[in-house]
This record gives structure tokens, sequence and C-alpha cells, in this order.
């Protein structure tokens, strides 16, 4: 675990294999029929994702992946899709040609992309002996208080107004009789 | 013996101490709840009943399995074996006893010994909740719905505060390492540097945190009988009902042992640094490698105490105190230890601040 | 462990693209708003893998800080979208989006 180097290079089964398994979550999110299953799906993907960074050697990375994305994030979408309890909703609907272009278009650019992966010699060479000391959560935080000081602070006040844009909308349904109910 | 082999060994070593402990507690539990009522316990199975964990295992096993009608069945069978994984899963980061050598070669008792263990700790019984909700979705029944949508609220809201507990913790410890916490409070045989004496603001909210994290009493709103039945795992029989309860004495046991762990010194013996109590071993005649065998051995023994200590206080709490009404549980969590939580964080950085200066 | 005659780095590029069109077709043709939100989550996450890529890459700490910055930004998203979406659900006793139509007029 604190080898510090490895080489990049080929492709091991276990990081194929989940990253097959993440992809497979990932169409699961958009073509389960309850959206629970979706959140469910939602939730694996995020899970393996964090397994393909403890591969890496990005172990605080993954950590984070698991206690943020999957531990709370996911938790979320699960908690308010039982809360809301919805019906399996429609896939698409027809007729409507922007949004079939628009899904086309990000198709194109997936066959694109993976058709530019084809080409030999695409990325640069990189640094053989890849130092992982750079992914620690040492070099990290150490990057957050020098380099990115003024987004971290940015984003501290960001989460605040999130706090309090929470609190104000949850004290909003407290009283729905009081609101005139729209329309179905 | 080479430290992986060591590793493979010491895997099925605590996973079957774990499960083992199950019911020795629930042995205490059912004693002691007797004994704090004024009651005689169950006593017929068995020398003074001590064979009763091993009858309700094996009524558990031969019960026959129902399954809801238009329940999901994969999620059905899935959120048991999720509500039983990361607890156990979650025992790999514990020290559970001191470093012993053999030839000079010193090996840790701790299966993974990664530098963010107290953060893999957090983010596997994270992971918890999804059993939870995922057995309530998957029950096919309002009041088991319920149950599971109480237990998620629950749980993120503790989750929150001992989230900034950790912070706390890292801030006066200075690392995420669990078995660098447990050196760093056993140094120079002091209590003064156990987190308890130098966090004891954040020790009650983690333990308060912990009960609700583990759906306890007074905090076991998910499972009130009153009111939901038995919450999240009312259609579960059989088995698969004997995997939740597993998991969630699992769950109660590794809470128990991250408290001991971090905050009552580990597997260190009070008063007695490790080094020590390897010196106190070879003046009983024992040498070399020998001695740090034997001390290792009795530092496990003293660490087993503390989670013994902590699970005897779950218990003692289960049969003392009624149970919180929802809106007192939630308010608890988000209205007084948050605000706690966050005040302790910021006296702690500041304390730290002027001790060690800015970096 | 097997090695595969395969780029770890075009791997990883593949699989992050791959979730991010997977995605945005989501996004795209999904009607319920909650399953939209989760696919933007899907595309995030693609953006995020292809980010510690390049960051082990180039074994720079810059990538997996951004990483951070997404990770904190998408969970303050999901917080206030999923309350709206909530409170939406309520007023029209339904989330899929075409639902809500009365700004059109």
């Amino acid at each position: 675990m604190s080898e510090g180097i490895v080489v990049m290079g080929q492709v091991n089964l276990f990081q194929v294999v989940v990253g097959i398994l993440a992809l497979a979550a990932a169409i699961g999110v958009v073509h389960s029929k309850s959206a629970v299953s979706s959140a469910l799906s939602l939730m694996a993907t995020l899970f393996l994702t964090a397994f393909l960074y403890f591969a890496k050697g990005a172990y605080f990375a993954g950590v984070v992946q698991v206690l943020i994305y999957a531990g709370a994030i996911a938790v979320l979408f699960v908690f308010i899709v039982m809360l809301l309890d919805l019906k399996p909703s429609r896939v698409a609907i027809p007729g409507q040609k922007g949004v079939a272009l628009l899904a086309f278009a990000a198709t194109a650019m997936f066959v694109v992309v993976v058709a530019l992966l084809a080409v030999p010699g695409l990325f640069e060479p990189g640094l053989q002996e890849s130092n992982l000391t750079a992914l620690s959560a040492k070099a990290i935080s150490y990057n957050f208080v020098s380099t990115y000081m003024l987004p971290f602070q940015a984003t501290g006040f960001l989460i605040l107004a999130a706090i309090v844009g929470v609190i104000m909308l949850a004290k909003s349904v407290r009283s729905p009789s009081n609101e005139s109910r729209g329309e179905p | 013996m080479t430290p992986l082999l060591w590793s493979l060994f010491l895997v099925p070593l605590v996973g079957v101490a774990v499960l083992t402990g199950v019911p020795v507690i629930l042995m205490v539990e059912r004693r002691g709840s007797a004994w704090l009522q004024r009651r005689t316990g169950p006593n017929r199975v068995g020398p003074f009943g001590l064979l009763q964990p091993m009858a309700d295992a094996i009524k558990m096993v031969f019960k026959e399995e129902n399954q809801p009608a238009r329940a999901s069945k994969f999620l059905f069978i899935f959120a048991p074996v999720l509500a039983i994984l990361p607890p156990i899963v979650g025992f790999s980061m514990i020290p559970i006893a001191q470093p012993f050598t053999i030839n000079g070669e010193s090996f840790a008792v701790q299966i993974v010994k990664s530098d963010l263990s107290f953060l893999f700790l957090l983010a596997i019984t994270s992971l918890h909740v999804f059993a939870v909700l995922i057995a309530g979705w998957a029950s096919n029944n309002k009041f088991s719905l319920m149950g599971a949508l109480r237990a998620g609220s629950q749980m993120i809201s503790y989750e929150v505060a001992i989230g900034l507990c950790l912070v706390s913790l890292v801030v006066s410890y200075g690392t995420l390492n669990l078995s660098e916490i447990v050196t760093l409070q056993g140094a120079g045989s002091r209590l003064a540097f156990w987190g308890f004496f130098m966090q004891p603001l954040v020790f009650l909210i983690m333990w308060v945190s912990v009960f609700a994290e583990c759906n306890r009493l007074p905090f076991d709103l998910p499972e009130g009988e009153t009111e939901l039945v038995a919450g999240y795992h009312t259609e579960y029989s059989g088995l698969k009902f004997g995997l939740f309860f597993l998991g969630e004495y699992a769950a109660m046991y590794l809470a128990s042992a991250l408290m001991a762990t971090v905050f009552l010194g580990g597997y260190n013996i009070p008063f007695v640094s490790p080094d020590q109590l390897v010196s106190f071993v070879e003046g009983l005649g024992l040498y070399g490698d020998q001695a740090t065998w034997v001390a290792s051995a009795l530092s496990a023994v003293s660490f087993a105490a503390k989670v013994f200590f902590f699970m005897f206080v779950f218990v003692w709490v289960r049969w003392t105190l009624p149970r919180f009404r929802y809106d007192q549980l939630v308010g608890l969590g988000w209205k007084v230890l948050l605000p706690l939580a966050t005040i302790n964080l910021i006296g702690t950085m500041i304390f730290s601040f002027l001790q060690k200066g800015a970096y | 462990m097997i090695s595969l005659p395969v780029g770890e780095l075009e791997f990883h590029v593949f699989v992050s693209i791959a979730l991010f069109a997977i995605g945005a077709y989501g996004f795209l043709c999904k009607r319920s708003g909650l399953i939209a939100l989760m696919c933007l989550e899907l595309m995030l996450n693609g953006v995020n893998l292809f980010l510690m890529t390049f960051s082990k890459h180039h074994s720079s700490p810059d990538g997996a800080s951004l990483f951070l910055f997404i990770v904190l930004v998408a969970a303050a998203e999901a917080a206030i979208a999923l309350s709206i979406f909530v409170i939406l659900s309520r007023r029209f006793g339904s989330v899929v989006l075409d639902d809500y139509r009365r700004l059109k007029g």
C-alpha cells in the first residue's frame, strides 16, 4: 500500500471487470423501469468507480467517493425516490426532434472520442513512473490551501448557501394549505 | 511468516471473533435486562441458560422463510447481505493488539494498515444505511417503508455530527491512521493523551450519535414496535432476519471498537505504555519475541475489555431509557449535537493554532 | 494480476467518456426529473474519473483537487435540487418535467 512508485502501463483484469460493471450499472440508471432501481444502480456506479480509484492507487479520492457520493448523495436520491413513491415513468416523449437530435449528438460525441482513442500515440507518454504521493491526502490538501485557496473558500460559501437554501425550502413545505395549489 | 500471510491469517480470526462475540452479548443482554428489571431471564437451556443463544440460532435457521408477494426478489435477498457486510469489513481497519515481533520483524495486529483507516471506516459504515433502505423498500409493506425512511433520515442526520467529530479528532491527533492514533494515546503511560481526556465533548457527541447510528434505544425509532410492528425487517424471517440481527450487533461491536480505539486508548493498558508492558512480561521470565507475543495478547485482552464496556452500556441504556419521539430525535441531532460539534471544532482549531502555530 | 493488452490510460478514458455519454443520453431522454438528476450525477462522475486518470498520468494533485471540488459542488447541487423536486412533486403531484408547464402560459 505504501510502495510510492507504480509503473503506468497495461490495464489489469480487475480494472476491466470493475469498469465494465460500472458501465453496466450506468446503463441500468437510464434503462430501469422503476426510479428506485435507477437510484440503486446509480449507487452501484458510484461505488464501482471508487474501486477504479483504488485500483489507480488514489485511495483518498476513492474514500471520498464512497463517503460523499455513494454514502451521502446516492442515499439522498434513494431516500427521496422512496419518499415520493414514483410510478414507473415514460422513457421518452416521441416526436420531440430536439431531444432526439441532442441524444444523437451525445452518441456521436462518444463514437468520435472512442475512435480518437484508437489512434496510437494520441496521448503523451506521460511519466513512466507515476509518483503516487501526488494523489495522497497530504498533497491534495496542501494544494487546497495553497493553489486553490480562493475556490476552496468559495466552495465553503456555496455549501453554506446550499444549507440555508435547503432550510428555507424545507420550511416552505410545512404549510401547504396557505399556498395556492398549482394545476396537476 | 510474511506480512501478507499474517494478514490472511488475521482475516478469518477477526471475522470469527466478531461473530462469536454476538451470541456472548446476546446472552449478556438477555440476562442483563432481566437483572436490571428484577426478572429471572432465560435459565433453562444449558447451565445457567448459557446455551440460550445457541437455541435461538438453531430456531432461526430452521424457521420458514417468507417472501411477501410482489416484492422485489433480488433486492429482498440482497438487503440482509448488505446489512452484515459493512460492519464486518469495517473491523479490518481496527488495530486490535499491540505489534509483536518474530525474529526481529514487527507485525501489526491490524488487517488493513492504511494511512486513511479512520476515513475508510466511516466510508464503509456509511453504506449500512443502504441495507435498511433497500430492506424497507423491497418488503412492499408500508410499515417497513416507514421504518426505512425513518432510519435513513436518522442515520444521515447523525452522520453529519460524527463527521464533524472526526474533523475535531483529526485536528487534535494530526493523523487519520487509527494505529497511529492508538500509538499517540499510549505514549508516556499517561491517561492525559487519551481521546476521552483530550476531547471530552467529542466523546459525548460521538457516543450519542453512535446510539442513533446503530438504531438502538433510546433512538430505535426505525423499529419502534408500538408504532411500526418491527420497522424495516417486519417481513423478514428465518436466516434473513438472522443476518439483520447479526449485522445490527456487529455494527454495535464495530462502533464500540471505534470508540475504544479513538477515545479510550485502543489496546493500551491504562498507565502502562507498550514498551513498559513488554519489559514487565520480560520480568516474568520470558525473553525476546515471546515477551512481545504475551504483551500483544495482554493488550488484546485490554482492548476486548474496553469494547465490552461500551457493549454493556448499549445494553444498560436499552433497558433504562424510554424511546425518544421522532421530532425530538431529529431535533437533538441537528439543533444540539451539530452546533456543539461545530463549536468544539472551532475551539479545537484555535487551541491547536495557539499550540503549534501556523504550518 | 493478469494484464490485458490495453493501455490503462486509454481504458480509463474510455470508461469515463462512456459514463459521460450514458449520462448525457439519459439526461436528454428521460422525462422524470429525478432520473435526469441521476444522469447528471453520472456525467459528473465520468468527468471525475477523467480528472483522476490524468491526475495520475501526470502525477499532479491538481486533477484530484478539482475532483474534490466537483464532489462538493455535486453534494450541494443534489441537496438543493432534490428538495426543489420534493416541493414540486407536492405542488404538481408528479416529477415528470413535462408536467411543469405553467411558465409557458
